[in-house]
């Protein structure tokens, strides 16, 4: 099979196992498409090409020596900017971070070293990842990402390179971070296949804290089964992340007939017409597929209320030196500096409001009593342009408003149609330590449709 | 994920009627305009903790964003926790000779 920079993982690993392409070759055509694509959509953060060449070679090495390999073994991946790597600079996406390097590699980039993936990139990100409400595209120290498939459309964020490298075949894979839709939202809006993990599955040590009850670390790639290979090697128990779960990830598919869930959804008052359609027919290939489908709703909790205030008094509090310090007005967007600001002002009984509610918004998970598994539109409409500031675009976007971010379940975010000719996303919400319900209902999905294999044109 | 975004979403979809709050972002928008003075303190409070005192205009949002958040504050009192709920928080004694 010959293979394209928009192959999936399997393929590479079967190309370079074979020796029918080494690492080093495909490092060197991914490294190409991040400095010429990449830097015209602003998707790179920093290009690490002298590692990922190092990185490459060793990898050959080892399949010269027809040692045994692991799928994700010499295949190029970019990982987001909030990642400490050591040595290379890690910005966090802000200006005011510019020359902040690290002595050490976070968990999941040492994985990814043992697996043998090679780091050809640091991805652009939406800078400190967005946790003082941004209100513009250009909120990053690399200005706007622009989307894979409009360039006068936003990639999403806040994993906004993440999204569009995946899209744009710059690596094999990469990897984002969510504290609240930061991995759903690029994906949506880049039309990539992004994995949202429990919280806890993967080890957040050596990330960038916005949140340290939110935050999250997952793969977005080009498919679910990318998605599943890189998540394989990345989750595990970390002792140097207290909120690292202990028991092992489960990918197999569950025997049982699933049932899909589906909540009430405003397409009509949002007029989103092509959301609407591209739901639908979505819901009819899960049909097709023999899920069941029943309608369900949430408890009728304000779970945002909770999330608005913790993302202020965690997002203040992780980053309270910068912002008491000289560089916070580098900010990019001013949205930025007055919200983390205010957000100094949370108060100890709000903060610890929130930490209870999060209690009582376990009762949503009786939703799972109804169904396995939930589906619905990561938002309303395609990418929104990147001159005009989102109090503008995203009135009518819609959103995630669950709790799925606060109770910490995982999602799987996938395109399932367009929109003017951006891409349309989805997403499969589970239980908590169920990835393996998103897994097997996605890759149903993209078995039975194309709409992951289409690629942006004048980018093959 | 645009966390504004979405907590303006959050607070326009509230303020069509499921609970009286408004979270920050969208403030003037849905409840109409705070009194200025009534953030003087707490916009004082905060440049004092700042290197440098907030620009006119990230004062101006700062300002928007304090009030949706005295929203979210008074709102939240509104959705009824069970007397002495523990937060969902972890802590595990650690042995004395365990320092860090």
């Amino acid at each position: 099979m010959n293979i394209s920079p928009f192959s999936t993982i399997e393929q590479l690993h079967r190309a370079i196992r074979s020796k029918k392409i080494s690492s080093e070759e495909l490092t060197k055509s991914y490294l190409l498409r991040l400095k010429t694509i990449g830097a015209r959509h602003r998707a790179v953060a920093e290009l690490t090409e002298d590692l990922a060449l190092r990185q490459a070679r060793i990898a050959d090495e080892r399949i010269a020596k027809n040692e045994r390999v692991g799928k994700l073994h010499g295949i190029p991946y970019g990982a987001k900017d909030l990642l400490a790597t050591k040595g290379i600079p890690t910005r966090w996406g802000s200006p005011g971070h510019s020359d902040q390097v690290f002595d050490y590699d976070a968990t999941v980039v040492e994985r990814l070293r043992d697996a043998g993936a090679v780091l050809a990139a640091k991805l652009s990100m939406i800078e400190l990842a967005g946790g003082g409400n941004y209100n513009w595209a250009h909120a990053s120290a690399n200005g706007a990402c622009l989307c894979a498939w409009d360039k006068s459309r936003w990639a999403g964020g806040s994993s906004s390179g993440s999204g569009a490298a995946a899209a744009l075949g710059l690596v094999g894979f990469t990897l984002g971070s969510e504290t609240s839709g930061s991995i759903t939202c690029p994906s949506a809006f880049n039309g990539a296949t992004g994995f949202r993990p429990t919280y806890g599955r993967v080890s957040r040590f050596g990330a960038m804290a916005l949140c340290w009850t939110l935050d999250k670390i997952g793969p977005i790639c080009r498919s679910a089964e990318c998605c599943a290979a890189v998540l394989q090697a990345i989750s595990g128990h970390d002792a140097r992340d207290a909120s690292s779960v202990l028991g092992p990830l489960n990918l197999s598919a569950p025997k049982k007939k699933l049932r899909i869930g589906l909540l009430p959804e405003a397409f009509d008052e949002n007029q989103a017409v092509a959301c609407k359609k591209a739901y639908q027919d979505a819901v009819e290939v899960f049909r097709k597929l023999d899920y069941e489908i029943v309608e369900v709703k949430y408890p009728d909790l304000p779970y945002w209320m909770a999330i608005s205030i913790i993302v202020d008094a965690e997002g203040a509090s992780a980053h309270e030196h910068f912002i008491r310090g000289p560089r916070f007005k580098e900010l990019a967007d001013v949205s930025q500096v007055g919200g983390f600001a205010s957000a100094l002002d949370v108060k100890a009984v709000d903060y610890l409001w929130a930490l209870r509610f999060r209690t009582e918004a376990l009762r949503a998970n009786e939703v799972w009593t109804k169904c396995d598994c939930v589906f619905s539109p990561v938002f309303y409409h395609a990418a929104p342009p990147i001159d005009r500031p989102f109090s503008e675009t995203f009135a009518n976007m819609g959103g995630d408003l669950g709790p799925a971010n606060l109770l910490g379940w995982p999602a799987m975010a996938f395109p399932i149609g367009f929109e003017d000719g951006a891409p349309l996303g989805g997403q499969i919400i589970a239980p908590a330590l169920e990835e393996r319900i998103c897994l097997k209902v996605v890759r149903d999905f993209q078995r039975e449709t194309d709409y992951h294999l289409l690629t942006p044109l004048g980018t093959a | 994920m645009p966390e504004k975004v979405s907590r303006r979403q959050f607070a326009r979809t509230l303020s069509l009627g499921a609970a009286a709050v408004v979270a920050p972002g969208l403030v003037g928008a849905a409840q109409g305009q705070e009194k200025t003075e009534q953030f003087e303190t707490a916009l004082a409070e905060i440049d004092a903790q700042l290197h440098e005192k907030l620009s006119d205009e990230a004062r101006k949002i700062a300002q928007e964003n304090l009030a949706g958040s005295r929203r979210v504050a008074k709102g939240r009192l509104a959705v009824k926790l069970p007397e002495n709920s523990e937060p969902c928080t972890l802590f595990f004694a650690s042995s004395k000779d365990k320092t860090r």
